[in-house]
């Protein structure tokens, strides 16, 4: 099945799922949280859609939400579709779905480290890659890097502050900018 | 003396078993100091293998946030270090499915032909570490000696030995040098005969056998369930391989098989074992490089053909036309490649800037250490470290 198929076949059950267009790439279902277990359940045991295996399962982050998105596979049909799950920054809860696919518990583990999303129901959700005892989340746009970690300081001296990149990036757009207008004044003078 | 009383015998005090935990390692060559197994042992016997990752975290993934798209191509190389022409691949393909970038057809053939070399020189590593974690020391050296060679390859092509940084958005980086081809097909004749030798040494040894067969069974139904890609998969009687069944780049037309594993069946390659134990494992990245080198030949053969056409011809160009600063469209894309240690998916989030908004990599290591624990409970602690080998793992690729 294809994507439209896949989404017509699912509207009528889950008629809060919606198609997302995009100007570039692949489509994507969103779902909202509260019903995205149930959702996923159905295409892991639906026969029709036989999604036996989760190829990717990722946390984003957009600066506004945060996202869940699974990439899911079927060997037997051998179609995918991808599954995007909106949360609010305030309290991202989504419920866990390694009981669907065993390959989800370092997922659901490693987006919880990074972007801070909680999944309901994980066996054990600790941090993965991070030391257990590190404070945030470093996955998120707003996420500012700190100064130490148990009093080992994180920034040498004569390194780059935050700061310092900032100003390199400004001079550089601002020396961009003055190399295009002048482009765009020869050009206009070759033309004239 | 007769009627004595008899001695009786001493009470022995019963021995208590007490759980024990460990930290294991180093024997893989990936086990020095990135990645630490957390052993829960009752005498010789395993109760739980946690593996403990993030050793070598280095945020490649936020550091892709970044960076602009044709920036973030030297990073690709550190995801997984053996195989860096396939990672490079890997994220060109998800970059240009994205922005819309058609390769010219030689740079596709180029891009084939080191990705496949790059597959033996990776499967060469991953084949000798096995035995030499289970004490056979010989294979290892081969599979070096024969990977250099790939290696000498690929520095005639861009001066690099470890990290390319080859094949660029749209195309690749150089014109291959005027004696590569036929340096790549001397290649190609002189690595079959080589392998049967490294089959006669040490695939055919029966010690090397019996430390392998029925040790760490994967069953299908499992290896589907926790995301086991590429060899490891295929191993555990699943035929599935992204080159075949899901072509990119210029599979399609190429000709080659899938091996499988088939354990326990008497007529196949490992009679004495049980369908995804660590033998098929083996034995599956053996057939993949035969598989590989018969690629390699087709390769060569097609871009002989490509050099009798003419200087200027559009098919001969190694490079698409793609805007200096590339501005994807707003929208995603997840794709994905085969790679020596699985799929590798790249998932990509674009906001219209010149940089990703969001870049994943989903990579085939990281799958089989999520599935270590369940498969190791029950086990020896030194077929633990046949384990590790035979998944192939290779820790950058796992913490990125």
């Amino acid at each position: 099945m294809d994507f439209e198929a896949l989404t017509a076949r699912l509207k009528t059950r889950f008629p809060e799922v919606e198609a997302q267009a995009a100007q570039a790439g692949d489509p994507v279902l969103r779902v909202p949280p509260a019903r995205s277990l149930e959702l996923l359940r159905a295409l892991r045991e639906t026969p029709e859609f036989g999604f036996d295996s989760l190829a990717c399962l990722s946390g984003a982050d957009t600066g506004k939400e945060l996202w869940v998105v699974y990439h899911l596979h079927s060997f037997e049909h051998r179609h995918r579709l991808a599954v995007k799950v909106v949360l609010p920054r305030e309290k991202p809860e989504v419920e866990s779905v390694v009981k669907l696919w065993a390959g989800a518990e370092f997922f659901e583990r490693e987006a919880y480290d990074l972007y801070g999303i909680v999944f309901k129901n994980h066996p054990v959700l600790r941090r993965l890659l991070l030391p257990f005892d590190w404070a945030g989340w470093p996955g998120r746009k707003d996420y500012v890097y700190p100064e130490e970690y148990q009093g080992v300081p994180l920034r040498r001296e004569g390194q780059y502050t935050v700061e310092d990149v900032a100003k390199s990036v400004a001079a550089r757009e601002a020396r961009d900018k003055e190399l295009q207008a002048r482009v765009a004044a020869e050009k206009r003078g070759g033309a004239g | 003396m007769s009627d004595a009383v008899p001695v009786q015998a001493p009470e022995v005090p019963r021995v208590r078993s007490e759980e024990m935990v460990l930290s294991m390692g180093p024997h893989h060559p990936s086990t020095h100091g990135v990645l630490r197994l957390e052993l829960t042992t009752d005498g010789e016997v395993v109760v739980s293998a946690r593996p403990d990752i993030g050793y070598l975290h280095r945020a490649i993934e936020k550091i892709a946030e970044h960076l602009e798209y044709r920036q973030f191509m030297p990073y690709t190389d550190r995801v997984d270090y053996l195989c860096a022409m396939n990672s490079n691949h890997a994220y060109a393909l998800a970059v240009e499915k994205l922005a819309g970038i058609t390769v010219p057809p030689r740079a596709e053939l180029i891009r084939v032909l080191m990705a496949e070399l790059n597959r033996i020189s990776s499967h060469l590593i991953c084949l000798g570490a096995l035995a030499m974690d289970m004490g056979a020391f010989t294979p290892f050296l081969h599979g070096i000696i024969h990977r250099e060679k790939v290696n000498d390859l690929f520095e005639s092509v861009c001066g690099a030995r470890l990290t390319y940084n080859y094949l660029t958005l749209g195309g690749v980086a150089a014109e291959l040098p005027p004696a590569f081809l036929d340096q790549c097909e001397a290649f190609s004749e002189y690595l079959p005969p080589q392998m049967q030798e490294f089959n006669d040494l040490i695939t055919g040894n029966s010690i090397f056998q019996e430390r392998l067969c029925k040790v760490g069974v994967v069953p299908p139904d499992r290896a589907v369930s926790h995301g086991l890609v590429g060899p490891n998969l295929r191993a555990s009687g699943v035929r599935w391989d992204l080159r075949k069944h899901e072509p990119y780049s210029l599979y399609g037309q190429l000709e080659f098989d899938v091996p499988v594993g088939d354990g326990g069946d008497p007529k196949g390659s490992n009679p004495g074992g049980r369908l995804g134990d660590a033998f098929d494992r083996y034995v599956v990245r053996v057939k993949e490089v035969a598989e590989s080198v018969k690629i390699v030949r087709q390769g060569v053969k097609r871009l002989r053909e490509n050099d009798k056409l003419p200087e200027s011809h559009e098919d001969r160009k190694i490079q698409a036309k793609t805007p200096l600063r590339l501005k994807p469209k707003p929208g995603e894309v997840y794709m994905r490649s085969e790679n020596p240690r699985g799929e590798t998916g790249y998932y990509i989030v674009s906001d219209g800037s010149e940089k990703p908004l969001r870049l994943k990599i989903r990579t085939g290591s990281f799958s089989a250490l999520n599935c270590f624990e369940e498969i190791t409970r029950g086990l020896l602690i030194s077929d633990v470290v046949a384990v590790i080998g035979s998944f192939d793992i290779v820790l950058p690729e796992v913490d990125r």
